[in-house]
């Protein structure tokens, strides 16, 4: 029973891989049924082994009537008994050289999807997915026909097939991590057709005990590969079958078969007051894959546990709950509540109960290890056990959530429950990730609230709450409280360092507290100021052995931060043996990038450290309390520092040198690797992560800028020595050597090969470009890369300026180009801010340059004025909407408070520009004069303007900045409002106007807009109003297909009401043709119109609403949905 | 009222049991499909009466006499494109949720619980408007859907082993359902193992149905996953004699409690050892609390005095 335990709680522990063989069929009767009748079929003369004898049968039938007639067969067998007893385990991939569909079978179940992998161009990307199992067909599958997904069906054809084969064996290692155990069932090493040459490679490379083989009733003694392998303890046999050990060991409370509690809790249900709702299984799986889902199970009450496992799980709820929430551990009163928490759940209870698209989300901001990761994982527990609001997790991990399905969660929601959904995200990322969120459920049109945590910010607002530094005097005595009824003595030393209010004591309270209670009743206890030493202590125990062998490691032995075992086993006496020099090289790859709270997968961690060794690494993670590995719910192993504050300790004493921290990290690029999982993987998330700390964006750039440098040779070598090519990697290169110079230039001397580098950064985003294509695919990915190809630009514009040996018509050659790349970016995102900030910014230095001429400089002041002015200022957030307003006066002020000169003017009419009359309209407006002074009460005059433009359309019929402006000011001038500023506008236009917007917008179209959405939809409703309805409704679905971009809830803004010419709404009847079973949305039939708009019932406080009712009276509203029925206020 | 319609369906029910058992029995060339039912016949009247009864019954037919077989022709139905909707399974699932849900005390605080009841309460106001039906209509009403949809089950079910009669390729299907069968063992056959057990160890007096009802499930799971061609008598017997081994075990004087202050470990894996240790030192030799957790103690430290001299 020993030996089963073990492989019990390496089961447990995961990841479990198993590896079926062909002979599974065999486990029920004793033969192969599904063989036996291949082989009958094949002629009793038949001399092939095992399936071989398919090759006979399509000797003398064809591959396809062959392939046919045994699927066929299959659809009669069903999966042993043994094997669902097999599938019960709630596995983490399954490998077979089977080559039948019913093993897959017996794997799908109501908690668990399968996904067959046949060949190895398919890369899953969660390949230890637990609820969407992965089924890796070495040799493919009788089901399918063509040539690369079938199985060989002559030896020629197995020849090729068991080159797939081995590949996607290769695999295996990375899927079962350092960590895992491989579980091998039906196999028999002689006729399967996964020989053990083949297999034994993986084998060996795996670690001791790592695989373990069932069903094994004799060996051969002459076979050396598994002497070999059984010598080296790599391959553990067991006699009984595997089935009845998973039977036993559930008998025996070893282990869960069915469902884990992690996979499926309480049946997918969440209790709100009106009830019980069941998730269904596809949305549970898809959310869970990035956030857990606050349901029944995760509120049941805790299970009794005696005082002992009480005080144990404060111990570890106080070790893992800075990584993860350990949700036992709140439902026991686990967790110390501060006093912002308060503040915190009344902000977000009331944004829950106000049933609006929020804009903005709540942020949590504070320094490290004030609290916040427990904070937001209480906020997310009391919410949802209020049973009032379905509430999902998101922890901090470098996938970010998937915000489609986190739509679509709320949204199912909101039908089963006109619910709003309160999305706790304890990301750690900036800021603008959670408003991205929010914006992004807001255009979809979700009543759903973002909680989010961040760093320390500067901003304020009612939506930003600041976790203080220190603790408040009646924080620490109810500290006082808690510990004390946790059983921890508190002693009159622990009540004084309290008082000092360091909320670093939350922290560190962990390394205070012994291993077991019972060591509290002994008085040992470390004191506060000593922990720091006693850390490094415990680091220096492990790369210093005979240091460790001092006093100091009884102190540390006694004080619970090691144990005796360990102290053994990092001198070196254990016989596995631990190399003190891998301990001290994990230590800085974990603690590195742990230090900035990230969590680094373990495939990759291995790899930097450049051990094979499997083995002493899964060592090091389980004996060491200073990192930890854990699994996330889609199966990634990631390993992490206890808490980030002592990896800043630790990285800070042991490195010290920024160097040596780039060093670390370049180490950590170089051992990625391109095979796995090619496209979006853990490993491109946790760099690209990662270089955001170290990187440019990050809090210590300047800290690390000198490194910017290394760190982009790390990932050029990566691009062109190893041909790992990712367009996201490669905008983090181009980035990096971007800011390189830009830095260098500011702090030091200008680099001589400045302009060198930054073309090499521009031919490496436009590579990227290709690599992406055109089409809808990536769109957001290739704003950011013309963004950044338009900063590129914008520098090599500076440093052309700054160069004595560059010309001026060298920068204003670059600038050009860089006008290109904004518009570029533009096009794909016409709500994106930061390419129009890289114009500004870029004109800035050019416009400052005493050698540009003043055509040039007007008329790169007007571009950026286009762009400025285009922008939707009211969807920014807080600090870019402050940096627009910077950006205005600073482009104003260049122009100088003076009127433009007819001299000027005339200058620029002579050099073909039109920005004379842009600047002169402008003028004439007072917006000039807004921007120079920042006047808010400075009067507009826009009729004047938008006259004086119009009586020059002829001059400036092709300049799209000026088109743009005569837009803009004829629509403020007819509405008294900008573009989308109202809601519910309501348009005083006759047809004339209509008409002349129409034109307008074709003008603009033709001289290249890049607001085509926008005037697109203004289009729409001028079609709709000029009685064109087949093509304003054809437009309006044109618009709403292209809507996605919009992030905001601007996509669902009912910006203006059908109006009639003096400006009143225009009222509509209709009866109501169809309402959806949730009667959440309906289709009202329009009579006035003669075609059908929808409706939301709830609007009209009709939730029941029937078909053929009449509606009543109502406007039509419109937005980049389309138009809708609206009730008149 | 309409209780000829009642007994009708009834009829047909019966007649329908009766006949796949008998094209079972000719499928399986003569070996029993079903264990015989013992269970009386329901009532058709008054309604709530015989709905409780007939669910009974139902309970009974699907999940003890059909335990085996119905499972295994379930597996079929895709094969022969039965039961697209999967509604047969809902019906069947239905009648094990509505006999727990009115012959059992349940406890709200379970999840699994509250699901049956739920479930229940739906599957009533479908079929009756009201989640807990109180007047014959109501119960009239829940009863003739649960006769209609057992009638389609069963119907289904002969079509599937009609079809298994004249496929090409059935003998695979009934060699898979044989060694099914012969790997089911009811717990008659179990209890006189049992009984045979206390009589060869002297303990006679010991009721045989007391011990095989509480092991019976784990004893049947186990000789599930047995290899094939293993002696039911020899196998059954070690199983029997290990539950009882343990059954005699006298109470150990220490807690895991006290295994983990002596110790000063935390819950988990190594508390279950020396638990088990202390198991094994008390099995030999009977001592106090105190002396007890000393050998505990003393062999654990030889254990480890012993691991430490391992090359």
């Amino acid at each position: 029973m020993a030996d089963n335990e073990q492989f019990f709680r390496r089961l447990n522990q995961g990841p479990a891989i198993l590896f079926l063989g062909q002979e599974y069929l065999k486990s029920e009767t004793g033969a192969d049924p599904l063989l036996a009748q291949i082989q009958k079929r094949s002629g009793a003369s038949t001399h092939a082994q095992g399936y071989n004898a398919l090759w006979d049968s399509v000797a003398s039938n064809g591959a396809d009537a062959t392939l046919s007639w045994v699927s066929q067969l299959c659809q009669r067998v069903a999966p042993p008994d043994q094997l669902k007893a097999v599938a019960e385990f709630a596995w983490h991939a399954v490998f077979s050289s089977a080559v039948d569909p019913i093993w897959l079978s017996a794997f799908r179940n109501d908690w668990r999807d399968v996904a067959a992998v046949y060949d190895d161009e398919y890369f899953p990307k969660n390949p230890r997915d637990r609820r969407e199992l992965h089924c890796t067909y070495l040799f493919g599958s009788v089901t399918q026909s063509d040539l690369k997904l079938r199985p060989p069906l002559s030896n020629l054809e197995f020849a090729m097939r068991r080159m797939i084969a081995t590949n996607l064996l290769q695999r295996l290692p990375d899927v079962l991590t350092p960590l895992g155990t491989l579980v091998i069932d039906g196999y028999d090493w002689d006729s399967d057709w996964l020989n053990l040459p083949d297999f034994y490679p993986i084998l060996q490379s795996l670690g001791p005990g790592q695989v373990h083989c069932f069903g094994v009733s004799e060996v051969k003694a002459d076979d050396q590969f598994l002497a070999e392998l059984l010598g080296s303890g790599k391959v553990v046999l067991h006699r009984h079958t595997l089935s009845g050990a998973l039977t036993r060991g559930r008998h025996h409370g070893l282990i869960k078969l069915g469902a884990q509690e992690d996979l499926e809790r309480g049946e997918r249900r969440i209790t709100l007051r009106n009830g019980p709702i069941s998730v269904p299984k596809e949305l549970w799986n898809n959310v869970s894959r990035t956030a857990t889902i606050l349901d029944d199970a995760v509120l049941a009450p805790a299970s009794p546990i005696s005082d002992e496992a009480l005080y144990w799980e404060f111990r570890r709820f106080l070790f893992e709950s800075s990584s993860r929430p350990l949700w036992t551990g709140y439902s026991r009163g686990l967790a110390f509540q501060r006093e912002f928490e308060d503040q915190l759940q009344e902000v977000t209870l009331s944004r829950l109960a106000r049933l609006t698209t929020n804009a903005r989300p709540i942020i949590v901001h504070g320094q490290t290890g004030t609290g916040k990761t427990v904070a937001l994982g209480a906020l997310a527990h009391r919410t949802a056990a209020l049973g009032a609001f379905p509430t999902i997790f998101v922890g901090r991990k470098s996938q970010r959530p998937s915000q489609t399905d986190i739509d679509r969660f709320c949204q199912w929601f909101e039908d089963q429950s006109e619910t709003p959904t309160l999305i706790v995200w304890d990301g750690m990322v900036d800021a603008s990730e959670y408003y991205e969120l929010q914006g992004y459920l807001a255009s979809r049109g979700r009543n759903a609230v973002v909680v989010g945590s961040t760093y320390k910010l500067e901003d304020q607002g009612s939506n930003l709450i600041a976790v203080p530094d220190q603790l408040s005097s009646s924080e620490a005595e109810g500290l006082l409280v808690f510990l004390q009824s946790m059983h921890f003595e508190v002693t009159s030393r622990h009540r004084e360092m309290l008082m000092q209010r360091d909320p670093n004591y939350l922290v560190a309270l962990y390394r205070l507290l012994p291993p077991t209670r019972s060591g509290i009743t002994t008085g040992v206890v470390l004191e506060y100021e000593r922990l720091q030493d006693e850390l490094l202590g415990a680091v220096n125990a492990v790369l210093h052995p005979t240091f460790a062998m001092s006093g100091l490691a009884a102190a540390l032995l006694a004080a619970g931060i090691i144990d005796e075992q360990k102290i053994d086993e990092l001198h070196g006496q254990n016989p596995a043996g631990i190399n003190s020099l891998e301990v001290s090289d994990l230590i800085d790859v974990v603690t590195v990038p742990g230090r900035f709270g990230l969590s680094i997968p373990i495939e990759l961690l291995a790899r930097t450290c450049g051990t094979s060794d499997f083995a002493n690494l899964a060592q090091v993670l389980r004996g060491f309390d200073l990192v930890h590995a854990y699994e996330d719910t889609a199966g990634r192993i990631v390993v992490a520092p206890r808490h980030r504050l002592e990896a800043q300790l630790v990285v800070q004493a042991k490195l010290g040198d920024v160097q040596e921290e780039v060093g670390v990290v370049c180490r950590i690029i170089e051992a990625m690797r391109k095979s796995a999982w090619p496209d979006e993987n853990d490993e491109i998330d946790f760099v690209i992560d990662l270089l955001r700390e170290v990187g440019p964006r990050g809090d210590e750039r300047p800290r690390f800028a000198s490194g910017f440098r290394d760190l982009a040779s790390a990932l050029a070598n990566l691009r062109e020595t190893r041909n790992f090519k990712n367009p996201r990697l490669m905008l983090q290169e181009a980035h990096l050597l971007r800011e390189w110079v830009v830095t260098e230039t500011w702090f030091s001397d200008r680099p001589s090969d400045a302009q060198e580098v930054l073309e090499k950064a521009q031919a490496i985003l436009d590579e990227a470009l290709d690599m992406l294509g055109e089409g809808r695919g990536h769109r957001r990915l290739r704003t950011f890369i013309s963004t950044e190809i338009a900063s590129a630009l914008g520098a090599s514009t500076m440093d052309a300026l700054r160069n004595p040996s560059a010309t001026t018509d060298e920068a204003v050659e670059i600038f050009d180009r860089l006008l290109e790349s904004v518009r570029a970016a533009r096009t794909l995102d016409f709500s994106a801010y930061n390419p129009v900030d890289v114009l500004a910014w870029s004109t800035l230095a050019l416009a400052r340059s005493p050698s540009v001429d003043e055509s040039t400089r007007m008329d790169a002041i007007v571009d950026t004025f286009d762009a400025l002015n285009t922008v939707d200022e009211e969807l920014l957030e807080a600090h870019n909407a402050r940096t627009l307003s910077k950006r205005k006066y600073e482009v104003s002020v260049l122009l100088g408070d003076d009127d433009l000169s007819e001299a000027a003017f005339q200058n620029l009419i002579a050099k073909d520009s039109a920005a004379g009359y842009y600047i002169r309209a402008m003028e004439i407006s007072g917006d000039m004069r807004y921007f120079q002074h920042e006047m808010r009460d400075t009067e507009r005059i826009y009729d004047q303007a938008w006259e004086y433009l119009e009586s020059h359309r002829v001059e400036f019929a092709h300049d799209n900045r000026c088109l743009n402006l005569l837009f803009d000011y004829w629509w403020q001038h007819k509405t008294g409002h900008r573009l989308f500023e109202e809601d519910r506008l309501v348009l005083p236009f006759d047809h004339a106007d209509w008409q002349y917007a129409l034109g307008l917008i074709k003008q603009l179209r033709e001289s290249g807009s890049y607001r085509d959405l926008a005037l697109l939809l203004v289009e729409a409703i001028g079609l709709f109003h000029t009685t064109r309805l087949p093509q304003a409704m054809q437009l309006f679905r044109e618009v709403e297909r292209n809507s996605d971009v919009l992030r905001t809830r601007r996509r669902i803004q009912r910006i203006a009401l059908a109006s009639d010419a003096p400006g009143k709404p225009a009222l509509y009847h209709g009866n109501v043709r169809w309402v959806d079973p949730t009667g959440r949305r309906g289709g009202v039939y329009v009579d006035e119109l003669r075609l059908e708009v929808p409706f939301i019932p709830v609007d009209f406080r009709k939730p029941n609403i029937r078909r053929n009712e009449p509606l009543g009276e109502f406007h039509i509203a419109f937005s980049f949905l389309g138009p809708i029925a609206d009730l008149p206020v | 009222m309409q209780p000829a319609s009642v007994l009708s369906l009834w009829i047909g029910v019966r007649d329908l049991v009766d006949r796949l058992d008998g094209r079972c029995l000719a499928v399986l060339s003569g070996e029993p499909a079903f264990v015989p039912m013992a269970i009386k016949e329901p009532k058709t009247s008054p309604p709530e009466l015989a709905f409780y009864q007939t669910v009974s019954w139902l309970f009974a037919y699907y999940f003890e006499a059909g335990r085996l077989t119905l499972p295994f022709l379930m597996e079929l139905f895709p094969t022969y494109q039965i039961d697209h909707d999967g509604s047969h399974a809902v019906h069947r699932s239905i009648v094990r949720d509505l006999r727990t849900f009115m012959q059992h005390n349940l406890d709200l605080a379970s999840n699994a619980d509250l699901r049956t009841k739920s479930q229940c309460e739906s599957w009533f106001a479908a079929q009756c408007g009201t989640p807990s039906p109180e007047d014959d209509t109501e119960w009239l009403s829940a009863l003739l859907r649960v006769l209609y949809d057992s009638t389609a089950f069963l119907k289904d079910m002969d079509r599937c082993v009609a079809n298994i009669e004249g496929d090409r390729y059935g003998q695979i299907i009934t060699d898979q359902w044989h060694a099914r069968l012969l790997r089911h063992h009811p717990k008659h056959e179990f209890e006189t193992v049992v009984a045979q057990v206390m009589h060869d160890i002297g303990q006679s007096h010991h009721d045989p149905g007391q011990i095989t009802n509480r092991y019976y499930d784990r004893w049947s799971a186990e000789l599930r996953n047995w290899p094939p061609g293993y002696v039911f008598v020899t196998e059954a017997r070690k199983l029997v004699e290990h539950a009882l081994l343990h059954d005699q075990d006298p109470l150990l004087p220490i807690t895991t409690s006290d295994i983990m202050r002596t110790f000063a470990i935390r819950p988990g894996p190594m508390v279950g050892h020396l638990w088990r240790q202390a198991r094994a030192i008390y099995l030999a030799d009977p001592a106090s609390a105190d002396s007890l957790l000393e050998k505990l103690v003393e062999c654990e430290e030889a254990a480890s005095r012993g691991r430490a001299n391992m090359p």
